[in-house]
């Protein structure tokens, strides 16, 4: 028996294509907010006074010469 | 997609809600409720956004546990009255993708949380998630009478992880809330195995009323409910307890240990009644005595803790 593309679309078709469509949807919204709890975080972190600039992009040639006032800005 | 009869319904279409169900949610429930009573309990205080951000990395990382969980108990799962409606047995999830979700979000969460809060928060997660999946699941729930005992280790982690976020250590308090969790599983699950021995005995596995029969069961349930008051009661004169904490400690044990005496003198009953309303009357035990640390920390941060509380551990 041969199933064409139309009757699969008129028959059983709406169905699945329902749910996937409520699935994919609900785990976009998942991904959404996996991305907006990272955001945050990195959002909270740097405002706390995470160290931003790291010790390899500094205009120094010698590592360790920055002061410690100045890191600490 | 092939245009030729290819049968749309062998293959599992599952919905959002089955990849939910995979995740336990009603463990996953506890495990946010006592991470977050460690996490607040704690001495520490933690950003909000990353307090919640945490709690949602130990809840995400505990249901994938459970996806692991159920991926590897498919079989026993169908045989059980209980669980035969979870999505791998009814045919709503294909194994394979179970097994996907809980590895994909068991590194996921754990990457996450070494990234939001400390090295030894995301260890013990790891830790807790192949506890639960590989000791516990894979290896000691079909070969030992004493599967529940040790599986309840893992149930027992989300406090110290909490407390391990705020702090990045580890003190007696979070120690202690991780017995009272490990102590009360036994006597917990138990008394569901004494209401449900066929099921277990079905499933060929090896429960304690399924191996040593209900007395001995019923000697375990109230010894182990001993040692689990006495963690509840000890956790009271800690630096997180109080005397909120403590009245609620002493109330619920006495009605713990009332019940489990009682059960303890019941010999084969007809109906399994009071193993059932001990088995409910447990769950809520555990909420609430982590409801009252979360009602102490608070007093604690609005300065209205007493001060004359006895802190002796």
């Amino acid at each position: 028996m041969v199933v064409t593309r139309e009757s699969r679309l008129g028959n059983d078709g709406h169905e699945i294509y329902r749910r996937r469509g409520g699935r994919n949807l609900a785990l976009g919204a998942c991904l959404i907010a996996v991305v907006l709890m990272i955001f945050a975080v990195t959002v909270v972190k740097l405002s706390n006074g995470v160290t931003i600039r790291g010790f390899d992009h500094t205009f120094e040639t010698v590592p360790g010469q920055l002061v410690p006032e100045e890191a600490g800005q | 997609m092939s245009e030729t009869a290819a049968p749309l319904s062998l293959a599992p279409e599952p919905e959002f809600n089955d990849y939910v169900a995979l995740m336990k949610p009603r463990v996953m429930r506890l495990v946010v409720f006592t991470a977050l009573a460690g996490l607040v309990a704690a001495p520490v205080a933690v950003h909000p956004v990353i307090a919640v951000a945490a709690i949602l990395c130990i809840a995400v990382g505990a249901g994938a546990s459970g996806a692991l969980n159920m991926w590897w108990d498919a079989d026993i799962d169908a045989v059980m009255g209980r669980t035969t409606g979870r999505p791998i047995p009814a045919g709503r999830i294909a194994p394979g993708e179970a097994l996907a979700v809980g590895l994909g979000l068991s590194g996921l969460s754990v990457m996450l949380l070494f990234l939001f809060t400390t090295p030894l928060a995301a260890g013990l997660l790891a830790f807790t998630i192949f506890f639960y999946a590989v000791i516990y699941t894979m290896w000691l729930k079909r070969a030992t009478p004493q599967n529940i005992v040790i599986g309840g280790a893992a149930g027992a982690f989300p406090p110290m992880i909490g407390w391990a976020v705020a702090t990045g250590g580890i003190a007696l308090e979070p120690v202690l809330m991780f017995a009272l969790i490990f102590l009360w599983t036994p006597p917990h699950f138990w008394a569901l195995a004494l209401a449900r021995n066929e099921d277990y005995a079905a499933a060929r596995v090896p429960m304690l009323p399924v191996v040593a029969g209900e007395r001995v069961t019923r000697r375990h349930i109230l010894v182990y409910s001993v040692l689990t008051a006495v963690a509840a009661l000890a956790l009271a004169v800690t630096s997180v307890g109080g005397p909120v904490y403590g009245a609620v400690a002493l109330l619920l044990n006495a009605e713990f240990l009332r019940r489990a005496w009682g059960l303890w003198g019941r010999q084969a009953p007809a109906d399994f009644g009071a193993e059932w309303r001990f088995f409910a009357f447990s769950i809520f035990y555990l909420f609430a005595h982590f409801a009252a640390l979360l009602i102490e920390a608070g007093l604690r941060g609005a300065q209205w803790a007493w001060q004359g509380w006895p802190i002796w551990l």
